[in-house]
């Protein structure tokens, strides 16, 4: 079988015996090394990060465009997000990205055990993420339904006007609404052009949200290569490749929260 | 690792011209000190951006110094680009590893930086051109788009800015002293943020490049022709017939 990364000696078990199967793995017959496999590799890749670090461009310049016409409505509509959430989601996405740089040396010391505990803890790490994202920021503001442990929660408490799911989830009158452009139905807005703030924050966040679950994916599936030890010392590129994905995600992050959360 | 093809002595049929050598370098393992140590200056420097962005609102709020935008946005900006450095560095081993790397992301932020320029270069000078052209803009609403997530037939047309349709029909529905009870509960304060955002003010003014002020404003909307006196002044460019209610026909 011939996959991403699982290119082995055609002659495998019957030459090599029990040796582990990053030992096994050759690298192309056109390479002189598997060094420069590796180094091809990973210059191909950070080819493919900067088309997507020009995907985000295209984003930030919308900000920046749409900030610089309407400062009162970005004002407004970043009031509405509570940094907290905002700061938490930074340090999970900051600690995934220690994890991950810690994972990848864990295989280059052939620490195979640690190398798959760092890679799951990034994995939950990136599902918080998705968790604290989609539960406490996407739906409420879309939909006005909190989840019934919400802190936000005790301030609305009088304008509370039906429950769901036996209770664990309570929506406030009014609140939801709060949709990218002609979608947006919040009736309680202060500046005409706070649905094009809506659009931006949906699409940067939405965008960035994407690559954590294309990046999941990965992680999900070198923690699969890694329990049949298909990376060693000697063969890691998919983890480091992953890696470098991964840190992507968290550098345009380290951009995002700042300019949505932190503006006023 | 070992490279079967360095000995320079020996003819290599394989390597004829002794590129071998070039190539191969020691994958470079980060020390785990370093990693911890970079983790725990990237939270800090997390710290220090929310604390900077909670310092100037104080300086605002507090003080009644009203803080020029670019101040927020500088000081963000060098905190995140100081905190990307690092992970590119020690977390993606741009530092250790083939400097070709480097040239490819920063070839990519140069394209960044050049499409951010021109378009920076064109936003900023706008006020110069549009008063020639702001007698063109007229105020007529958006042209007739479906207001929320509802389409086909019993999707509601609306053409005024969604902001003021969805305002009017809930004061429509609970009645305005309903409404101003819900909105004095809804607007800033549970979310995190206790500061209210202000629009322009007889003393300071927010300005809003490119178009003619207060057109579409649902908070202060502004007649067509007493928009020009501001922009006037403003530019030095020159006097608009204020008292032509007609546009002027091209």
């Amino acid at each position: 079988m011939t996959t991403l990364d699982s290119r082995s000696n055609p002659l495998g078990q019957d030459v090599q015996g029990s040796e582990p199967l990053w030992k096994r793995y050759l690298p192309g017959h056109h390479w002189r090394s598997g060094e420069e496999e590796f180094d091809a590799c990973t210059l191909g890749f950070w080819l493919f990060l900067a088309t997507e670090v020009l995907l985000f461009a295209g984003l930030f310049c919308a900000y920046t465009v749409l900030r610089y016409k309407h400062p009162e409505a970005f004002a407004n509509g970043s009031s509405y997000l509570d940094w907290r959430w905002g700061a938490l989601n930074t340090v999970v996405l900051l600690i995934s990205s220690y994890t991950m740089a810690a994972s990848i040396r864990a295989f280059q010391l052939n620490h195979q055990k640690q190398g798959r505990m760092l890679l799951a803890t990034t994995f939950i790490c990136g599902l918080a993420f998705l968790l604290i994202k989609f539960t406490f920021e996407y739906t409420p503001k879309l939909s006005g339904w909190f989840i019934s442990f919400d802190p936000a929660l005790h301030h609305y408490a009088s304008l509370i006007d039906k429950e769901g799911m036996w209770g664990l989830f309570k929506h406030v009158e009014g609140y939801g609404g709060k949709a990218p452009g002609q979608f947006f139905s919040y009736a309680f807005s202060e500046d005409a052009w706070e649905p094009l703030w809506w659009s931006v924050y949906y699409c940067a966040t939405g965008i960035h949200a994407l690559h954590v679950i294309i990046g999941m994916s990965l992680i999900a599936w070198c923690f699969r290569r890694a329990r049949m030890l298909a990376y060693g010392p000697s063969h890691y590129t998919m983890v480091e490749n992953t890696g470098l994905y991964w840190h992507l995600v968290d550098l345009i992050w380290i951009f995002l929260f700042p300019l949505l959360y932190l503006i006023h | 690792m070992s490279t079967p093809h360095s000995t320079a002595e020996v003819f290599n049929e394989l390597d004829p011209h002794g590129f071998g050598g070039y190539t191969k370098h020691a994958h470079h393992v980060v020390s785990g000190t370093v990693l911890k140590v970079i983790l725990g200056i990237l939270l800090a420097f997390t710290v220090v951006t929310v604390g900077a962005a909670q310092f100037e609102k104080w300086i605002e709020t507090s003080l009644a110094i009203q803080l020029p935008h670019w101040v927020n946005v500088f000081i963000a900006m060098s905190i995140a680009t100081v905190k990307a450095t690092l992970v590119l560095m020690y977390f993606m081993l741009l530092r250790y590893s083939n400097p070709i790397n480097t040239i490819v992301f920063l070839f990519c932020l140069l394209a960044f930086a050049l499409f951010l320029f021109f378009t920076l270069l064109d936003l900023s000078t706008r006020g110069a051109i549009n008063p020639i052209k702001a007698h063109q803009v007229e105020a007529g609403g958006i042209g007739g788009i479906t207001a929320g997530w509802r389409t086909g037939p019993d999707a509601i047309l609306i053409s005024q800015a969604p902001v003021v349709f969805w305002r009017e029909r809930k004061i429509t529905e609970v009645g305005q002293k309903r409404f101003d009870e819900m909105k004095a509960i809804l607007s800033h304060g549970g979310h995190g943020s206790t500061h209210a955002p202000e629009g322009s003010t007889g003393n300071r003014s927010l300005n809003r490049p490119g178009l003619t002020e207060g057109l579409f404003s649902a908070t202060a909307p502004a007649a067509h022709g007493s928009g020009h006196d501001a922009h006037g002044s403003e530019h030095g460019a020159q006097p608009a017939p204020a008292h032509n209610a007609e546009p002027a026909k091209h």
